[in-house]
């Protein structure tokens, strides 16, 4: 079984899973919650649509990657099937890999699936009230989504780790929400509780205790780079761009590592 | 009958369960609003419950204040100022470029009288949003109007007329007539503004203080004849007719703003323009 096809079975795996009614609801719920947002603004609805839309989207592909763990490599332990996957003449690391991959390109179908629905509404509602400062939806609108990619390679690596390391499925949705939600919010939170004089008494001592969490997480939240679409302004682009693209990629191949040294370590009964 | 035992049963729980809840509601309670006020949430905090998304966070709670914002606090009657400020502070932490918040924020603190907090609100946006020069000119104004800081005024206004074409000369306009209402003497004024005319770059801005000057030299012009006739006569001058009929005057000068002068307490004074609501505060 050679990695195409491992990469192939992944997907009918997720087909068979009926991922796609999954994905309907939710491209429906995304259309419907960036028209309702739009209401909501008086002179900025594009805006407004678009950023609502893009943390909607942000929400769910972190959710949809953790059932696609779930039901792709978690299951597999349940169901044993991972008896007769490994039963061909390639390394356990192959396996997985490909299984991640198959993850990960799903994952990636979905985000440019919605981002396209995104991009549609967006243009529809910009067209019905003409802002002072559009939104932009050619070139800055595709780099804010590939950052999404890339912080979405963090999540998939770090949910295929968790469905090799715990006993039970359904642990892997819920633990890697839970890492988004951090890895996502933490560097905000430090910078916000900087100024907050009235939920910690000496903001400086948490902050430098937090800025630990650098060295042990990864600065998703780095990745949000939306308001160069959202203002049409390259100058909200963060600084050592290539450090910014690098550090989800070697986090991911990391997680990467440690997943298939686990999977190696497996017992399968 | 034995199978319709535990539904029956049921039902009948239910039941009573809908006839306790019934019986002890009482009249709405309506908001959570407490002698505080409504709960604003820390921004660090909402960053964590929004999904770790400070964008989303921000357009929820922007989102919450226009809804709820307007509505009066049922014990005091009035709407919650204290309760729209925490707000719309805390969006502009988690989003200091979002425009929707910066706009309502002064419309309804800056003229509800907590025109520091609007003012705030209005320079972090200024500097986030640097292409828009609606946040600096409403600092300006706020400046002028509720603080009578004429040079931090001014200088919001220069940044807004840099950051929009097509208002600059309205802005620039704006900005020197504020200086010259700081002068008690009208004849520093006029030499002010004269001045300013002299340095003015493009035609349309020389133009337009030509024709505050011109209002400017009337009013001195009829000044002028009145303390001519108080001197001659040895007597106040009681109404403006008085200087045309003893021919002091030929004709009364033309203002070409086309708003005019008043004589008000046995003074002559430049008429202004009233808008309702929009008094100066003294």
């Amino acid at each position: 079984m050679n990695f195409m096809n491992s990469i192939r079975l992944g997907i009918l795996l997720a087909w068979k899973a009926k991922i796609w009614v999954l994905v309907f609801w939710l491209v429906v719920a995304l259309v419907a919650v960036v028209f309702t947002v739009a209401q909501f603004s008086g002179r900025q609805p594009a805006t407004v649509s678009l950023d609502v839309g893009l943390s909607f989207i942000r929400i769910y592909m972190a959710i949809v990657v953790s059932l696609l763990a779930q039901e792709l490599l978690a299951k597999e332990f349940e169901r044993r099937y991972f008896y007769y996957s490994l039963s061909y003449p390639v390394s356990r690391a192959v396996v997985l890999t490909a299984r991640t991959a198959s993850i990960y390109l799903i994952g990636f179908a979905v985000l440019i699936l919605s981002a396209l629905v995104l991009y549609s509404i967006v243009t529809l509602i910009g067209a019905g009230y003409s802002q002072s400062r559009p939104v932009s939806l050619s070139a800055p609108f595709l780099m804010v989504v590939m950052f999404l990619a890339l912080d979405l390679a963090v999540i998939t690596a770090f949910a295929g780790l968790l469905s090799i390391l715990s006993k039970t499925p359904g642990f892997v949705l819920i633990g890697t929400v839970g890492f988004a939600i951090i890895a996502r919010s933490y560097s905000s939170v430090i910078q916000l509780l900087g100024g907050e004089r009235i939920l910690v008494d000496n903001p400086e001592s948490y902050k430098s205790l937090l800025s630990l969490l650098d060295f042990l997480l990864p600065n998703l939240g780095m990745l949000d780079i939306r308001e160069i679409a959202l203002y049409n302004d390259y100058s909200f682009l963060p600084n050592h761009l290539s450090v910014v693209i690098l550090n989800p990629l070697l986090y991911s191949t990391f997680l990467m590592l440690l997943s298939i040294w686990m999977f190696n370590k497996r017992r399968l009964g | 009958m034995n199978e319709f035992r535990y539904p029956a049963l049921l039902l009948l729980v239910v039941a009573l369960y809908w006839g306790l809840v019934l019986s002890t509601s009482t009249s709405k309670v309506g908001n959570v609003a407490g002698p505080e006020g409504r709960v604003v949430i820390a921004a660090p905090l909402q960053v964590a419950l929004a999904f770790g998304d400070r964008y989303l966070a921000a357009n929820i709670e922007a989102m919450r204040l226009a809804a709820t914002g307007m509505e009066a606090n049922p014990e005091t009657g009035a709407i919650d100022g204290n309760y729209l400020l925490r707000g719309h502070l805390a969006v502009s932490e988690l989003n200091p470029c979002h425009e929707d918040n910066y706009y309502l924020a002064n419309a309804l603190l800056a003229w509800g009288g907590a025109d520091e907090s609007s003012n705030k609100i209005l320079d972090v946006a200024t500097q986030c949003r640097h292409w828009d020069f609606l946040p600096p000119f409403l600092y300006g104004f706020n400046e002028y109007f509720f603080n009578r800081n004429i040079p931090e005024a001014q200088n919001a206004l220069k940044i807004a007329a840099s950051r929009s074409p097509d208002n600059s000369e309205a802005m620039k306009r704006f900005s020197i007539m504020i200086g010259t209402e700081e002068f008690d003497d009208e004849a520093m004024a006029l030499a002010y503004l004269e001045e300013q005319k002299s340095q003015a770059k493009s035609s349309t801005l020389s133009k337009s203080l030509q024709d505050r000057i011109v209002r400017l030299q009337g009013l001195l012009i009829l000044r002028s004849a009145q303390a001519a006739y108080e001197t001659e006569y040895d007597q106040q001058l009681v109404s403006p007719e008085e200087l045309l009929s003893k021919e002091i005057l030929n004709t009364f000068p033309n203002d070409p703003l086309g708003i005019g002068y008043e004589f008000v307490d046995g003074k002559f004074k430049l008429r202004q323009l009233r808008i309702q609501g929009v008094e100066r505060p003294q």
